[in-house]
């Protein structure tokens, strides 16, 4: 069966991208469990007491802060209650609103700072708890490997804005390969890059090479020709190869930093991309191409040179 | 005499609380320092890129 053919059409949720990553986490109130995949219910008691852990964060500066103030007022009760005459219970009661007044201001303008504080607090003192609900969230996810692969992938997407390993990157490229993909998905390509040669990525990295070029950045490149040999052995290693080279031609930064890459694959180039090429080295004729400059007129010369697209720069063609 | 000196012990406690939140304040961890002990807490050194 055609491999295209086998695949699923999915309708992914899309990806909230947050400022900072532990934005994602939410914390039971009840048990303390960590994690990353409820809304509001915990998935260890069950029961709907999730909140963000900012807010626990906020919760516990505030409580700290109100068990401050509740402490002054104490002191300064027993101080009024230590009073032997009326002028002494006006004095201390004076002094004592005086001191707890400015304890209060002075909270007021330090929370956004205790609230941080207490951020890294109950991170620490939770390490354990934390990495146990990771664990829990990705177990859960692996749980719908067979079931529902769109689930699957969409929870382990999640864990990994906090899990970063080549493991959980395999099984989402893997998910990944039985999608049919489209242009309009929100799809990621830089967190999955994994650190050894692996077809499943290299595929990826050829389909969104086809369907999203703008996903293809540096790491990319720099990944595909690291692994150039093994590529070349892989099945359409050298389409997936020549579509990577065609997804260069989008900057001149990418043409002349992986200009032999461009240059070993541009003879198979579709029109289009080696048009964009062409016309790349004919504006910037005193940039440093290398002999990529040479191949590209070697190629329009034998492929091009009567093609009307290319004859508007025809006669500049030639003194490239 | 003994509430002046429960009055003394609150002004000492609201003073060292000022100078602790003013500490706390001075040192103040940013949100991305927070974000990068987590991920370290989570991952090992070599796969936290
Ligand atoms: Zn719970």
């Amino acid at each position: 069966m055609n491999k295209r053919n086998s695949k699923t059409p999915v309708f992914l949720k899309s990806y909230d991208k947050t400022k900072y990553r532990y934005e994602k986490l939410k914390v039971c109130k009840k048990c303390h469990a960590f994690t990353i995949l409820g809304d509001t219910t915990c998935p260890n008691c069950g029961k709907p007491h999730l909140i963000p852990v900012e807010e626990q964060a906020e919760r516990n500066a505030k409580h700290a802060m109100h068990t401050t103030v509740l402490i002054a007022v104490c002191i300064g009760l027993i101080s009024i209650l230590l009073s032997s005459t009326l002028l002494q219970m006006v004095l201390c009661g004076i002094a004592s609103i005086v001191l707890i007044g400015v304890l209060w201001i002075v909270q007021r303008n330090v929370l956004d700072a205790e609230c941080l504080r207490a951020l890294d607090k109950l991170f620490h003192a939770n390490e354990k708890n934390v990495q146990d609900g990771i664990i829990h969230d990705y177990k859960a996810a692996i749980d719908n490997w067979d079931t529902d692969k769109q689930r699957c992938y969409e929870m382990l997407r999640e864990i990994s804005t906090l899990l970063h390993n080549d493991m959980i990157r395999i099984r989402q490229l893997t998910l990944l390969q039985t999608f049919l993909l489209r242009k309009d998905m929100d799809l990621e390509l830089e967190p999955l890059l994994v650190r050894k040669y692996e077809p499943v990525l290299v595929e990826y990295i050829g389909e969104l090479a086809k369907i999203k070029r703008d996903l293809i950045k540096d790491r990319t490149f720099q990944y595909i020709m690291a692994y150039e040999p093994e590529i070349m052995g892989q099945e359409q290693g050298r389409d997936i190869l020549t579509a990577v080279a065609g997804a260069t031609v989008r900057m001149k930064h990418y043409v002349r930093s992986y200009s032999g890459l461009v240059r070993r694959y541009a003879y198979n180039l579709p029109k289009d991309r080696f048009l964009r090429l062409y016309q790349m080295i004919e504006q910037y004729p005193n940039e440093d191409w290398g002999r990529l400059s040479e191949e590209v007129m070697r190629i329009y010369t034998e492929k091009y040179q009567w093609d009307p697209d290319f004859q508007q720069k025809g006669q500049r063609g030639h003194t490239i | 005499m003994f509430a002046y000196v429960f009055i003394g012990i609150l002004f000492l406690f609201v003073i060292v609380k000022c100078i602790q939140y003013g500490w706390h304040r001075k040192k103040s961890l940013d949100p991305a320092t927070i974000d990068k002990a987590l991920l370290g807490m989570l991952n090992s050194e070599r796969d936290q890129a």
